[in-house]
């Protein structure tokens, strides 16, 4: 019993940290996302303020300390390809996100499915409580699939129909 | 909202909470931008002002300030972003300056709205959180 206990445990400490790093990787890319969203509209602005200015004016592009001449044109097909660029970069980054959540999603199940599949546990190791109940907090996050087992976690160790919840995810009969 | 648990409730409160954040950051940021145009507006006109040839205090920097003649007032370089820099005339210049004011005017009045808005949200989700924590309470 004790044996399986420990396997399960390290089963979903390996679980939780994935979930974790997954979340992490999120948000990172929620914040480079961000950055390039910044700089899309910078570059806007300036392909607008381009547009209305003379095909003779003089435009300089500000390269180190020194301003540089350079063509209307040139300056214009310069911003335009950024523009592109940063667009494209967005799009991959949405796909990248979109992929991650779906993982995230497909993690956070896996580990519910292999917490509720737990047989008669009568004992509970202590060391399990802030594992799972740190699983459980992406649950609470995300208001993932877990809705029965999150229901019962505000009021701990409330018994119903046999089952007690003691910790978070933790589910003991009796 | 009112079906929605404790939980879901709390993440929905958090987000909406940073959501205003970053709404008064950006509202903070126009509000200076604007300023600083405001500023750059009035310089503008200071300068079209003066004659040709008039002597001047150039600033290097805060504190480091060198003699110098006002060449010509009729053209100036204005900073479009990105590192980008066009001459123009000086009624350019000024339209530029008001163009970019207004822009940054519309800007507020849409992020204030929003800003509002999502605030009301907040309070709220605040407000039904507090209500499902009271009637949690008693049962436990």
């Amino acid at each position: 019993m004790a044996g399986a206990l420990r396997e399960l445990q390290r089963e979903l400490e390996n679980k939780a940290n994935d979930v974790n790093k997954l979340q992490k990787d999120i948000s990172k890319n929620h914040e480079v996302r961000k950055k390039y969203t910044i700089q899309l509209g910078e570059n806007e602005i300036v392909l607008k303020e381009l547009d209305l200015v003379k095909e003779d004016a003089n435009v300089y592009k500000l390269i180190g300390p020194v301003l540089v001449k350079q063509d209307v044109m040139e300056a214009n097909a310069n911003v335009r390809k950024r523009i592109e660029y940063i667009t494209a970069e967005l799009k991959r980054l949405e796909g990248a996100l979109q992929d991650m959540e779906g993982q995230h999603n497909s993690k956070k199940e896996s580990i519910g499915v292999s917490v509720s599949s737990v047989p008669n546990v009568y004992e509970v190791s202590p060391l399990w409580v802030p594992k799972l109940f740190r699983a459980h907090m992406h649950y609470k996050l995300f208001g993932g699939s877990l809705k029965a087992t999150t229901k019962d976690s505000s009021s701990p160790s409330r018994k119903g129909k046999g089952i007690t919840c003691l910790y978070g995810l933790m589910y003991c009969s009796y | 909202m009112e079906k929605m648990s404790v939980e879901q409730l709390k993440a929905v409160k958090e987000q909406i909470d940073q959501e205003v954040v970053f709404l008064q950051d950006s509202l903070n940021n126009v509000r200076s931008a604007s300023t600083r145009l405001k500023i750059a507006s009035n310089a503008l006109h200071d300068l079209s002002l003066r004659p040709q040839g008039k002597q001047m205090l150039v600033p290097l920097t805060a504190s480091l300030y060198v003699p110098g003649t006002l060449d010509s007032a009729d053209k100036v370089v204005v900073d479009i972003g990105t590192g980008y820099f066009v001459e123009k005339t000086m009624a350019e210049g000024k339209e530029y300056c008001e163009r970019k004011m207004n822009l940054m005017k519309s800007n507020y009045d849409q992020l204030i709205e929003v800003a509002s808005k999502k605030k009301n949200i907040a309070d709220e989700a605040g407000a039904f959180l507090q209500a499902k924590l009271r009637q949690a309470a008693p049962t436990t």
